[in-house]
């Protein structure tokens, strides 16, 4: 069995997202990480929610029928201070991206995103949130302190570079899944990885993250799917 | 020039014309009348000299030194009454034009010859004071002709000077309307209406063109994300075959290629509506260092070796421009470079130079910034970078240049 102190808890979490088809991907894989989603389409669902229920996550889509998702943010913040909002939007809009954050929203992510990137930024707002700094993760022979850049293993640090913890923490949060190659690009390099025309500089780095974790005593974590991208988990 | 110049300027040829012609017939009408009135005079001086001999039986006396001359000559002849402009010698010795008048007379059984002579006025004289008077007309004229124009345009074209001004400010990226007068002169009045509809007209269909753009957005992106939230869920399965493994990975890839293309798509049309529209000082040193940040992963996977000279050079732009601006032409040049390569990458406070090392090309240079033009070696792009590039430049008044000279390729902007 899999230990980890970040998600033994069940989160409670509000999705605000018209389209039904997005929607129950997202309940699907939000359901799969073990949290309770609870999904509503419009804005006066939305709202009402907002201002009855006490959510540790909200995930809300900006344009809406019926209002903005902006509304719903400030109900949120309003009842509950302490919920961790990241907005979805469909247009990279920089004012909607500043005033989102403005109004206290945690992170905002553009679609198409690659639901890999949206876990792992809720993982990392939900740590923010409940920890306030001051948290480890652990799997198996790992220990991670994402606020010191530190990883751990059998009481020994690793040294790793800011790109490796990056990499390592994206893993850890997407344990046990496919992650893409592509996805993997786009959280590291984000626009950079436009420059490449392959995605095999990614594979130098993985190389290297993996022999520090085996070298430092580790299993290997890191397996590779298909072509498809690589896999985090236990033996 | 001005239109109330303009027209004044019309309206002073058209008067001096008027004056030229009107001074030439006022000449010869005046000269008319006055020597109408001589003959006149003269012959009122004969019917007198004539009634005078007639009742006294004597001459009168002569009058040589009056403006009518009258003299008397003894003649035995008697001659006919002869009337005839001539020149002759006046007191001061000069050539003169006179009219003269002769005619018989009888007195005390002696026949004379009787001489009227009245000087007539000199044509340069006449001439002369016409011209005068008339250039003293125009310089008046003139003077008034100014007053006018510019208590015209003080007072009647102000309206319109206000349109223009208004006109002149106007700014389709701004919320608010034209703030037109509102004049009493219909031409002006329908002129501010006109401009006011067509405005207003603009701003909608430029906002509607907006909305379509982000509207369009919207629609594609949404669908994308769908797609992509599916082959990712889906690809979390254990239980599909390695066959249908590798489509799902094909339609993946696409997707996010799609997902790429219409970001860039996207890019462009926000980029050609001038939707970046704030500008600020933007440090391209200090940005061109952040961006090879950005890549060092990259040049370091493909082994190129970047030199780089770069003095310190603010411009004025948009800084997400700025930043696509640089991404692009740097991404670009680590794309298309050859392993172990080279960068040259140089700031003047004049051009922004990078130079890469690179296989031949397979398109014109030309036709590189042109939409969807890409060489074929790398699929993967959608050839939009160096348009998107181009755009920019272009928003800017920025110069962009290719050249290739044997194996390396250099971009050139000219700030």
């Amino acid at each position: 069995m899999i230990h980890d102190t970040c998600n033994t808890t069940t989160l409670k979490i509000l999705l605000v997202e018209d389209e039904s088809a997005l929607g129950e991907s997202l309940v699907t894989f939000l359901k799969k990480e073990g949290h309770l989603c609870e999904w509503v389409k419009n804005f006066s669902a939305g709202d009402e929610k907002a201002a009855m229920y006490q959510y540790d996550c909200a995930l809300i889509d900006i344009g809406l029928p019926g209002g903005s998702g902006l509304d719903i943010l400030k109900a949120l913040k309003k009842n509950n201070p302490k919920t961790g909002i990241i907005i979805i939007s469909a247009k990279n809009s920089l004012d909607d991206k500043i005033s989102g954050l403005d109004l206290g929203a945690d992170d905002y992510i553009t679609k198409p995103f690659h639901l890999a990137e949206l876990n792992s930024r809720l993982n990392s707002v939900l740590r923010r949130r409940n920890f306030e700094g001051s948290n480890e993760i652990v799997f198996e022979k790992l220990k991670i302190v994402p606020d010191k850049q530190e990883a751990w293993i059998n009481g020994k640090i690793i040294s790793l570079t800011k790109k490796e913890f990056d990499l390592l923490l994206f893993f850890i949060s997407n344990k046990n899944r496919v992650i893409t190659k592509e996805s993997i690009a786009e959280h590291g390099w984000g626009d950079g990885s436009d420059a490449a025309d392959s995605f095999d500089f990614i594979y130098s780095h993985i190389k290297n993250l993996r022999k520090k974790i085996m070298d430092a005593g580790g299993d290997d974590y890191i397996k590779s799917v298909y072509g498809m991208g690589y896999k985090f988990s236990a033996l | 020039m001005k239109l109330l110049t303009k027209t004044g300027i019309y309206y002073l040829i058209i008067t001096l014309l008027l004056f030229a012609v009107g001074g030439t017939i006022f000449y010869f009408s005046l000269r008319n009348i006055i020597n109408e009135s001589i003959t006149e005079r003269i012959y009122d001086i004969r019917s007198r000299v004539l009634s005078y001999a007639e009742k006294t039986g004597s001459l009168p006396p002569e009058s040589p030194l009056e403006m009518y001359k009258v003299i008397f000559i003894q003649s035995p002849l008697s001659v006919k009454e002869n009337l005839q402009d001539t020149i002759m010698t006046d007191e001061d010795n000069e050539l003169e034009p006179f009219r003269k008048l002769t005619f018989s007379i009888q007195s005390s059984g002696i026949n004379y010859i009787a001489v009227i002579t009245k000087p007539l006025v000199e044509s340069d004289d006449l001439t002369e004071s016409i011209a005068y008077s008339l250039s003293i007309l125009t310089g008046i004229l003139l003077v008034v002709l100014l007053l006018l124009n510019w208590w015209l345009s003080k007072n009647l074209w102000k309206p319109f000077y206000k349109t223009l001004d208004e006109l002149k400010r106007f700014d389709l990226n701004k919320k608010e309307g034209m703030n037109l007068p509102v004049v009493k002169t219909s031409e002006f009045r329908i002129l501010n209406d006109e401009i006011r509809k067509m405005t207003e007209k603009i701003k909608q269909d430029y906002q509607s063109l907006k909305e379509f753009t982000e509207n369009a957005s919207h629609e594609i992106q949404t669908p994308l994300a769908i797609i992509r939230s599916k082959l990712e869920l889906m690809i979390q399965s254990e239980n599909i075959p390695q066959e249908q493994m590798k489509m799902i990975q094909d339609i993946y890839e696409s997707t996010n290629r799609l997902s790429k293309l219409n970001q860039s798509l996207l890019l462009l049309a926000k980029i050609e509506n001038r939707q970046f529209h704030e500008t600020q000082n933007v440090d391209l040193k200090v940005l061109i260092k952040k961006k090879l940040e950005m890549f060092e992963d990259m040049i370091a996977f493909k082994s190129i070796r970047v030199e780089k000279q770069l003095a310190a050079r603010e411009l004025r732009i948009n800084p997400q421009l700025a930043d696509i601006l640089l991404s692009n032409i740097i991404g670009n040049a680590i794309r298309h470079n050859i392993a172990n390569g080279n960068i040259k990458i140089v700031l003047t406070s004049t051009d922004f130079i990078v130079s890469n090392s690179g296989n031949p090309l397979d398109v014109s240079p030309e036709l590189l910034f042109d939409r969807f033009r890409k060489s074929s070696s790398s699929s993967e792009s959608a050839g939009l970078g160096l348009s998107i590039v181009k755009q920019i430049c272009d928003t800017y008044n920025l110069k962009i240049n290719y050249t290739h000279d044997q194996g390396v390729h250099t971009i050139l902007i000219a700030f």
